[in-house]
């Protein structure tokens, strides 16, 4: 079977931060991406590369939600009112990282393949089977809960 | 566009994304002419950097980037080996040739068939189902038994191929729509199957408890239909009654 995708450097790397940031794990991102990759040469997927990317990135999900499983449900609006750009504190790497993995499941898959990845939003929304407009509505509470640690910090 | 209708465009907006596109170019004009969108969208881009920078700490290693290329050679190095591949349309053609000769599209439902509720959709959905045109398959080179992730991959949540069919090897799959209802069809050389996954609930086929199947005779075609959980199951191969019979008994047999 072809594998159409992943062809590059860079789509490994998307794939295993997107591994890691689920998983928390190094050894278990590389050993979940590895294993993927035997999973689609097998697959009809396999044949073409937009299907081959949302493969891997809906597979890694599921299987890292099996050994790791996470609460799922509604982000919510944090209290106060919007900083503006001045008032906000960008957070340390690590500390927004960890942020945005306390986050619900599907918020948390949204956010790390909305800014891990340039997977077209189309198709985000297909591998959490989420529409456009609950795509939106999540990504959007995603920057109002960064805001509200960034005041914090 | 008024600011409302921009905001909700520039929501999903990142960096690289299309500009060109009519709907975001206008809602970045929008953006830049009403100072509160305008900050609104200038914070967003800044929370985005950040959390795409944040991201970046969790790159692999050289030493994990290498064991992942090394994977992703060996996969490509079987892929040269093996030559052909589905994705190549003069070996698509091939296989699914045969639905060309099957000549699907004059199907004539006779009598001897058992009876279920929805008997009549089903046989509406067989003829429909046979005026294909092997154009609209995808290829798909899978076992039946490893279908579960293209059902899931394409919304079909729950559709199941049933364990006695689980060998048999598909080369080419499409969704078509019966009444608005999607239905997945698969085709499979051996024995030239057609076969149609669906819910039936939707088209009021109901079949009765897992495990039983039931048989409907055409002429040149003839089917056989099973459920589980909701979900349809319907193979039709060129044959009478006594062959769709005979084609259950013994994939039902040859189960281990």
């Amino acid at each position: 079977m072809a594998v159409e995708w992943p062809t590059e450097s860079e789509d490994l790397d998307e794939l295993f931060r997107f591994a890691l940031f689920l998983g928390e794990n190094r050894n278990e991102a590389a050993q979940v991406v590895s294993e993927v990759l035997r999973a689609l040469e097998t697959k009809p997927e396999a044949n073409e590369p937009e299907r081959a990317r949302r493969y891997c990135f809906w597979e890694i999900r599921k299987r890292i939600l099996k050994s790791h499983p996470h609460r799922s449900g509604a982000l919510l609006k944090p209290k106060g009112a919007l900083l503006t750009e001045a008032e906000w504190t960008v957070l340390p790497s690590a500390s927004l990282l960890n942020t945005l993995r306390a986050f619900p499941e599907p918020v948390r898959s949204a956010a790390a393949l909305f800014y891990t990845t340039d997977l077209p939003v189309e198709d985000i929304g297909r591998v959490l089977d989420l529409s456009q407009k609950e795509l939106a509505v999540e990504i959007g509470m995603v920057r109002q809960n960064l805001l509200g640690r960034g005041a914090a910090a | 566009m008024n600011s409302r209708t921009a905001r909700q465009h520039l929501i999903l907006f990142r960096p690289g994304d299309d500009a060109e596109d009519a709907r975001v170019a206008q809602s970045l004009v929008v953006s830049q002419n009403d100072p509160t969108l305008g900050s609104e969208f200038q914070l967003a881009q800044t929370v985005d950097g950040a959390a795409r920078a944040a991201f970046t700490e969790l790159n692999p290693t050289e030493e994990e980037r290498s064991l992942l290329q090394k994977e992703l050679s060996e996969i490509q190095s079987r892929k040269r080996q093996h030559g052909l591949s589905m994705s190549d349309p003069g070996v698509l053609a091939v296989a699914l040739g045969f639905l060309l000769l099957l000549g699907f599209g004059v199907w004539q439902f006779l009598g001897k068939s058992d009876q279920f509720s929805g008997y009549e959709e089903a046989v509406a959905l067989s003829a429909q189902a046979a005026q294909l045109d092997a154009g609209q398959f995808e290829p798909v080179e899978a076992k039946l038994g490893d279908m579960d992730d293209w059902f899931a991959m394409n919304g079909l949540d729950r559709f199941w191929v049933p364990p006695e069919f689980a060998r048999f090897q598909t080369v080419g799959a499409r969704i078509m729509r019966f009444e608005g209802v999607p239905v997945a069809q698969l085709a499979v050389p051996d024995r030239q199957m057609l076969l149609l996954v669906f819910r039936g609930q939707p088209l009021g086929i109901s079949v009765g408890h897992a495990g039983t199947w039931k048989f409907i005779e055409g002429n040149p075609y003839s089917s056989a239909i099973t459920e589980k959980d909701g979900i349809c199951f319907l193979v039709s191969i060129r044959g009478n009654l006594d062959d769709i019979q005979q084609l259950v008994d013994e994939v039902r047999t040859e189960l281990p």
